[in-house]
């Protein structure tokens, strides 16, 4: 299955597979062979096969897709998106009428649909950005003029990276 | 004999611990929320005092008096927190022929006031922030103050408050500007354009003496704690002895301190606490007429048992501990462990302990309020238990410290434990470079979960892939499942309260 995790670091594409005797996971492009056992509905063990490096997971899933997960005494919240949720979340993300419009996983840039100076109305489309094998209109939520376009046809974004600006 | 504790939580069940160790019997009080809270389960007695809020409970001084009065009690303890500066309540106590463990009333009511604890501070040569108690007349008077005290200066509107009407002025060519602005501001926000003016400590540390004094006109100082890691105010690490106070520095603070008990007559334990600036300068603060939620680590350092101490006290009892054999040895640092979630600008995490494992093994001291399966209630104060680690030398101390937090662990809700995991890193933290306003500057820089990934990349990793295969396992569990966002803690707790057992 195909996740994308967002954490204080930013987002990652995460790739979870079943295998003969436990989990793949592909994080960021590497491979991990893993195995992953559930103690009770709180607390799990996480092994590396690949060294044998050994984890005490807690964990505790909140009421949408935000996880919380303890490894040994370090705390982190993560939001686990379906590739689909993600691309709403980013949907969402550029709605706040937000005068800075940033990618919310990272994606590649298909087409940059306005130029510095154009006014926008809302639902004016703005970048379409080719993210998880789906291509994605980014819109402008409220009216407001094109300050500085920052990406090009072509670029490869990261997460959090400014597209477009609106004043 | 027979003691009342009019209070809660852990500290309820250290002076249970203390009593018993005296052959004293012990009446735990509780409200509706703590029937099985473990101070209710460890003492000899219990009586119920009310519903939750602490408004008709813990803070009602009828209920608390009536329970003295059914358990036959000899003898009331106030705790920390609740009633225990409330001169009302001593005078109440011992009107009812009961003995009050803490201070006379009058000396309860004198610390309570700010300006007639900071006259009788001056008036025993103990040295305040510089200021001047009257208004400003004019700009000549402020620019005498400058020339005597230096700068950076405080200015603040008589009628000012909550951070409003202040204005600090680092520049000398700032003054006369600075003077008509906050003159102004006076005028239009209260109506009053009269200024104070203060020295202002930048970077202070909070560093604060123990005191005990007797009936019988003998008093000593236990040595100082520094409390410089504070959130909003709130003290969340304290240790002994402090890290920067030199043997000198200690006896002067020391003997500043009971200058202060001896002019206010005082008896009991007690704490001055001052600021000391980056030269090594002290101003007194206030005084705190109870025992303190950090008075263990003192405990550690100086091996005494001030509970005990402080009850004797009460007895007519002369002191058992005399300033010359009163030496530090090594180091104690202490953390509150709070039902507060670092991960969310510490929102409360009220809520059922559902896993308690608690550190232990060479140097490691908690006193907790709560066992595995507690409710911890919203009600009152959020602090859990108090993790306190002691070694030979600071540095032997911080190693405890950070291994003690790999074995403590709290489940089912969030702890300020994970807190501490960053702070115990913190480079700041290790060399001792301490200030009152480190912690907020450090939690203000970054989110907590960035600064764990920062020190700890690998476990940032793991995290990632622990969320992703779980997230995948259970997506596989129930692919159709209308309900699978009800799927939360809170679901599996119904199931396991009505069924007795965890959900498969």
């Amino acid at each position: 299955m195909k996740w994308v995790v967002r954490g204080a670091s930013g987002a990652h594409e995460v790739v979870v597979e079943r295998s003969a005797d436990g989990l793949e996971v592909t994080l960021d492009g590497r491979r991990h062979a893993v195995d992953l056992i559930r103690l009770d509905g709180a607390v799990a063990s996480l092994r590396f096969d690949e060294d044998g490096r050994s984890f005490h997971v807690s964990y505790d899933r909140g009421r949408g897709r935000d996880w919380r997960i303890g490894i040994g005494d370090r705390d982190f919240t993560f939001d686990v998106l379906t590739p689909v949720e993600a691309i709403g979340a980013m949907a969402a993300a550029t709605g706040r009428g937000a005068s800075v419009v940033a990618a919310p996983i990272p994606g590649k840039v298909v087409a940059v649909t306005v130029e510095p100076g154009d006014e926008v109305e809302p639902g004016r489309p703005l970048v379409v950005l080719e993210a998880m094998k789906m291509e994605n209109e980014l819109t402008a939520e409220v009216a407001g003029r094109v300050a500085a376009v920052r990406v090009a046809p072509g670029d490869t974004v990261e997460a959090g990276a400014v597209l477009v600006e609106l004043e | 004999m027979k003691l009342l504790i009019a209070n809660r939580g852990e500290i309820a069940v250290r002076i249970i611990r203390a009593c018993r160790e005296m052959e004293i019997a012990t009446v735990a009080v509780y409200s509706e929320a703590d029937r099985m809270s473990p101070h209710v389960l460890m003492a000899d007695e219990a009586h119920a005092i009310g519903p939750p809020p602490a408004a008709s409970s813990y803070l009602s001084i009828e209920r608390l008096l009536d329970a003295a009065r059914r358990a036959g009690a000899d003898l009331v303890h106030p705790g920390y927190g609740f009633l225990a500066e409330n001169a009302a309540f001593a005078e109440a106590v011992e009107a009812a022929g009961l003995t009050w463990i803490g201070p006379p009333p009058a000396a309860i009511r004198l610390m309570g006031s700010k300006t007639e604890s900071r006259k009788l501070a001056a008036s025993a040569g103990v040295p305040l922030i510089p200021g001047l108690l009257e208004p400003l007349a004019d700009l000549a008077d402020l620019e005498a103050f400058v020339d005597e005290h230096g700068l950076p200066v405080l200015l603040k509107a008589v009628a000012g408050g909550g951070g409003k009407g202040m204005r600090t002025v680092r520049e000398r060519h700032e003054l006369a500007p600075a003077f008509d602005r906050a003159r102004s501001e006076g005028r239009a926000f209260f109506g009053d354009d009269r200024v104070y003016v203060e020295r202002l400590v930048v970077r202070p540390r909070h560093i604060e003496v123990q005191v005990a004094a007797d009936r019988h006109g003998s008093a000593v100082y236990v040595g100082e704690r520094e409390c410089s890691i504070q959130r909003r105010h709130q003290k969340v690490v304290e240790e002994c002895p402090s890290p920067v106070v030199s043997p000198g520095q200690r006896r002067r603070l020391g003997e500043s301190a009971l200058a202060i008990v001896a002019a206010a007559g005082y008896q009991s334990l007690g704490t001055v606490e001052f600021l000391m600036d980056p030269e090594g300068r002290f101003y007194f603060l206030e005084m705190n007429t109870r025992l303190q939620v950090e008075h263990p680590v003192t405990e550690e350092v100086y091996g005494v048992d001030l509970v005990r101490e402080q009850i004797r006290l009460a007895l007519g009892e002369p002191l058992s501990l005399s300033q010359d054999a009163l030496a530090p040895r090594g180091h104690a640092i202490e953390c509150r462990i709070y039902a507060e979630d670092p991960l969310r600008n510490f929102a409360p995490s009220p809520g059922r302990i559902s896993l308690l494992v608690r550190p232990d093994g060479p140097g490691v001291r908690v006193d907790s309020g709560v066992i595995s399966g507690s409710v911890v209630p919203l009600d009152y104060d959020p602090l859990l238990a108090k993790l306190v680690v002691w070694g030979p030398d600071r540095t032997t101390a911080l190693a405890r410290l950070r291994r003690a937090l790999t074995e403590y662990r709290v489940g089912g809700i969030a702890t300020t434990l994970s807190l501490f995991r960053v702070l115990v890193d913190m480079a700041a933290f290790r060399q001792a470079e301490l200030h009152t306003g480190l912690l907020d500057e450090l939690l203000s820089s970054r989110r907590l979960e960035e600064l764990h990934g920062q020190q700890d990349p690998e476990a940032e990793h793991a995290a990632i892939v622990a969320a992703a295969c779980l997230a995948s396992l259970e997506a596989r569990r129930r692919p159709e499942d209308p309900f699978a966002a009800t799927d939360s803690r809170w679901w599996s707790e119904g199931v396991r309260q009505q069924h007795g057992r965890f959900p498969r």
